[in-house]
């Protein structure tokens, strides 16, 4: 498109260089194009055109044709096209009119409520989809109303959208009623309680297993009924802790060298088609074997089959218990020191050692002192 | 119209300024044709082109002449230019 506004004039004369002349003396001529012997074509600007078309027909000269270019005559032409600007003015009222409407209803905030169910009630309770006869107030109130479990609704129209803002009323745990009870997570003794609220269901003295209720989640009130409460409790107790090491004074370990041979065959059908058999030097040694299938089809079902022979040595071990001892009893604390929580607080610690036949079982014990009914 | 013929004028200070006042032609590649100082054009087609200059007459033969742009006295031409003789 070209840009520059112009006009285009066709005309169809002889002798038209003297009719060039005679214009160019007082304005410019662009793009001369001579097209046939007496049919020629040229350009002007725009706001010369006239004086162009005045001095050709004085000169009678036949004027083919004008023809206007650039932008400002594109812009006149598209603003002159009465069935364009129809179809503007229809689409402007067209969306004029739709605006006063709501297409969409969207509902944000907690997902417990059913989409479904508020939509239909929504539905079901504006009067209208044109927007100002929604009751936006009174809307609220409806669905505050029949639905319990709402604590706040906001209703506005923003755009072409209803938008529905729920919140949801969260019910306190103890409104509910549901309570697990207190129980024991460790083997313990109970040494001291102090009861918030509940039942107990130990005293000073017990000796309480893992998983034994302490506190069950209801009261009997004065009147003897049995009413559910959320149990609370300090229940302080030894807690004790526990770990066994075995140590043998002597026993014999089986290593493997690092050397091996592998012998391989491979097999069609279970029989042997190749074998690759090197000899067996190792005086001790452990057998593995493994097999492998050459191809994926079961036409001919090509195996590999390799048998590992690792060299082995076997080792003595004399290690007497009493030159060792203290390293065990050591083993044996850290190893129950584990189940302990971080920052715990240790009341005891003792170990007891038990001689047996060819072996010695240390065992090590660790007591702790710690609210047992702390969840 | 530009005018790079002053340019040229303004850098050969000895040069007679009077030869710039009769024609000045600048061939482009054979493809533009700037003239400068024109006294009409005389004949005008697909492939011919004659104009007055100064004391004399000048042509110019070649293919698909557009005339870009024609003013009183200068003129600028596109097309396959062959040839240009001044009589």
């Amino acid at each position: 498109m070209k840009l520059k506004n112009r006009a285009k004039i066709r005309i169809k004369s002889y002798n038209q260089e003297r009719i060039l002349n005679n214009i160019t003396k007082k304005i410019n001529i662009y793009n001369y194009i001579k097209e046939e012997k007496n049919i020629s074509s040229f350009e002007v600007d725009l706001k010369n055109q006239k004086y162009v078309i005045q001095n050709l027909k004085s000169n009678n000269i036949e004027i083919v044709s004008i023809k206007h270019e650039g932008i400002k005559n594109k812009v006149l032409k598209t603003f002159s096209n009465i069935g364009l600007i129809i179809g503007v003015i229809i689409s402007i009222l067209i969306y004029i009119l739709q605006y006063q409407f709501i297409w969409n209803i969207e509902i944000l905030g907690d997902k417990n409520i059913d989409d479904k169910e508020m939509l239909n009630f929504i539905n079901s309770n504006i009067q209208s989809r044109f927007k100002s006869k929604i009751d936006l107030d009174k809307l609220e109130i409806q669905i505050k109303d029949n639905f319990d479990n709402i604590s706040s609704v906001s209703v506005a129209i923003i755009g072409q959208s209803l938008v529905v803002n729920l919140n949801v009323s969260s019910i306190p745990n103890e409104m509910l009623g549901n309570y697990p009870a207190i129980v024991s997570q460790y083997d313990c003794l109970v040494k001291e309680i102090n009861l918030i609220q509940g039942t107990l269901n130990v005293k000073v003295g017990d000796i309480v297993k893992k998983g034994d209720v302490l506190v069950y989640p209801y009261v009997i009130d004065s009147q003897g009924v049995k009413r559910d409460i959320e149990p609370k409790a300090n229940i302080f107790a030894e807690v004790w802790f526990s770990s066994t090491i075995k140590h043998y004074d002597y026993f014999i370990e089986i290593k493997k060298t690092g050397k091996s041979i592998v012998n391989s065959d491979i097999q069609l059908f279970g029989l042997n088609i190749y074998q690759n058999y090197k000899e067996n030097s190792f005086e001790n040694y452990e057998v593995e074997t493994k097999t492998i299938s050459l191809t994926n089809n079961l036409i001919l079902p090509f195996k590999l089959k390799k048998t590992i022979y690792y060299e082995t040595e076997v080792i003595e071990h004399y290690e007497p218990f009493e030159a060792v001892k203290e390293k065990i009893i050591d083993q044996a604390r850290q190893k129950t020191l584990i189940f302990l929580s971080e920052n715990e607080i240790i009341s005891k610690e003792n170990f007891t050692i038990k001689e047996e036949v060819g072996f010695y079982t240390v065992n090590y014990y660790i007591t702790t002192y710690k609210d047992v009914a702390y969840i | 119209m530009f005018n790079f013929f002053d340019e040229i004028k303004d850098k050969i200070n000895n040069f007679d300024s009077n030869f710039f006042n009769e024609f000045n032609i600048v061939n482009i590649s054979g493809k533009f044709l700037y003239v400068e100082g024109h006294c009409g054009i005389t004949i005008i087609n697909d492939n011919y082109l004659a104009f007055k200059i100064k004391g004399g007459r000048f042509i110019v033969e070649g293919k698909n002449f557009i005339i870009k742009e024609l003013t009183e006295n200068t003129l600028l031409l596109q097309g396959f230019i062959i040839k240009m003789e001044k009589f």
